[in-house]
């Protein structure tokens, strides 16, 4: 038998289309033993088995979730008249498309098509089209990210409360429901609020206190949650509380305490009895951990 | 007519979200298992497609669906950085009744052959491995597997074909 009607004997075998006269012939082959052999183990290779049940409510609790969070952020926008700047991406093309979510204590570096590299950190999302890259290095983030831009073309990352753009450089963007801090590195980055526009050089620091653009210094050279390190400049016990839940997969259960008191320090990423420490000790609080609830007391 | 009827489904009614999930949830799960093993989160690559579809119900027509969470299921756990080799987890060889089986060196033939293929498995380019993957352990038609991967049949029929074959070369000759 010529090698094309043998690949073609195959090829329908595979297909489990065969008729009897060509099964004989098929039984017939030198490789007959291997191919069925192949073919009746390849079974224990099956995937683990799929609750579809369980994955449309997991689903679902998102989908009902994941409104609040947005009507959330809308609410605020509106309330301080900045709407302007809110960006939506409508998707063009669908191919390219490419949407990376980090859970609580979870970190992903993505390598972007022009060898661009993002840090994602925790509780983050990040959407951008990887087929339409050349044209436009544009992305969303919901979060927080390291950003090691390649030199080329513009490049611009939209946020619930501006843009920021660059040419090619080191910056980090958090930009979550309660804060949004912008973090140059290296070289300089375009950071766009309502209709005005800020340029960072390296070691400066912009964020927002009450809807006010701050401009400060920053001395490191990595951001801290880099290092596992999350850095607090007096923000309230509420705020502490939000930053901590996104390393940490825990409740808290405040109700004992005030927790408009202001925090000034650091507290650990990966450690939480750390992290809880370096939070109760200074403000003279106490803390217990029962189950998947943190309950703070005085 | 169903097809105007069809014209104005739209992704963002639940109850065509739903549909769409019980036909495309399982395949998609086993598409990104097959092609890239278990360390890259199948269950959690479903949950995103299907979100991202959600977010997006407005634009994608639900006989766009397809496509669009395949795209999107396979561009996100492509652009996850991980170097490690794919895993592929095989069943542990059933010790059957018959006591010719149980013999000590037909059960280590058994393990070093699972050994071998778990490793010629993790070689073939992620492309082969699903479309002979959902072949013999699916057991879908070429045709299924060319419209589930958006390609033509004559394409899915090559890999699976020199995917058997080069199993066979790295398993069976030595």
């Amino acid at each position: 038998m010529n090698e094309v009607k043998k690949e073609e004997l195959i090829r329908k075998w595979l297909d489990h289309e065969l008729s009897q006269e060509e099964l004989k012939t098929f039984k017939t082959l030198d490789e007959f033993s291997a191919y069925t052999k192949l073919s009746e183990k390849a079974k224990a290779f099956k995937a683990p088995d799929f609750d579809i049940d369980a994955s449309l409510k997991a689903l679902e609790s998102k989908t009902n979730r994941k409104k609040q969070p947005v009507f959330r952020i809308i609410s605020t926008i509106a309330a301080v008249l900045v709407l302007g700047f809110f960006v939506f991406k409508t998707i063009q093309n669908n191919s390219g498309l490419t949407s990376i979510q980090t859970d609580v204590a979870l970190t992903e570096q993505i390598n972007l098509p022009d060898k661009s590299i993002v840090s994602l950190n925790s509780n983050s999302t990040l959407d951008y089209n990887s087929a339409d890259w050349n044209n436009k290095r544009e992305l969303n983030l919901n979060g927080e990210a390291l950003f090691k831009v390649e030199k080329g073309e513009k490049f611009s990352v939209s946020t619930a409360y501006g843009k920021v753009s660059v040419l090619g450089t080191v910056f980090n963007i958090k930009s979550r429901d309660y804060t949004f801090q912008v973090t140059c590195f290296e070289g300089s980055v375009e950071v766009k609020i309502d209709s005005k526009s800020y340029i960072l050089k390296q070691n400066d620091y912009l964020y927002l206190d009450n809807n006010k653009v701050v401009l400060e210094k920053n001395m490191r050279s990595i951001p801290s949650w880099q290092e596992n390190l999350t850095i607090i400049k007096n923000k309230s016990l509420d705020e502490v509380i939000k930053e901590l839940q996104n390393y940490y997969d825990l409740e808290f259960d405040s109700s004992d305490i005030d927790t408009s008191k202001r925090f000034t320090g650091s507290f650990n990423n990966v450690n939480i009895n750390l992290a809880l420490n370096s939070i109760t000790l200074p403000l003279g609080l106490s803390y217990k951990i029962e189950g998947k609830t943190v309950i703070l007391g005085n | 007519m169903s097809s105007s009827k069809h014209l104005h489904q739209n992704c963002c009614e639940k109850s065509v979200f739903a549909k769409l999930h019980q036909k495309y949830a399982k395949d998609l799960h086993d598409f990104i298992y097959y092609k890239y093993g278990e360390d890259y989160n199948p269950k959690d690559k479903v949950q995103i497609a299907f979100l991202k579809l959600w977010e997006n119900c407005k634009t994608v027509a639900p006989e766009k669906a397809k496509s669009f969470l395949f795209s999107v299921a396979n561009n996100t756990t492509l652009n996850v950085i991980k170097h490690k080799k794919i895993v592929l987890k095989h069943k542990q060889t059933k010790v059957l009744s018959d006591k010719d089986n149980q013999d000590p060196q037909f059960l280590l033939e058994e393990k070093e052959y699972m050994q071998k293929y778990q490793n010629a498995l993790a070689k073939l380019t992620p492309e082969k491995r699903v479309a002979f993957l959902l072949n013999r352990v699916e057991g879908k038609k070429h045709k299924e597997i060319a419209e589930m991967l958006g390609i033509s049949r004559k394409a899915v029929e090559k890999r699976i074909y020199t995917a058997l074959e080069q199993l066979r070369k790295e398993i069976h000759e030595i």
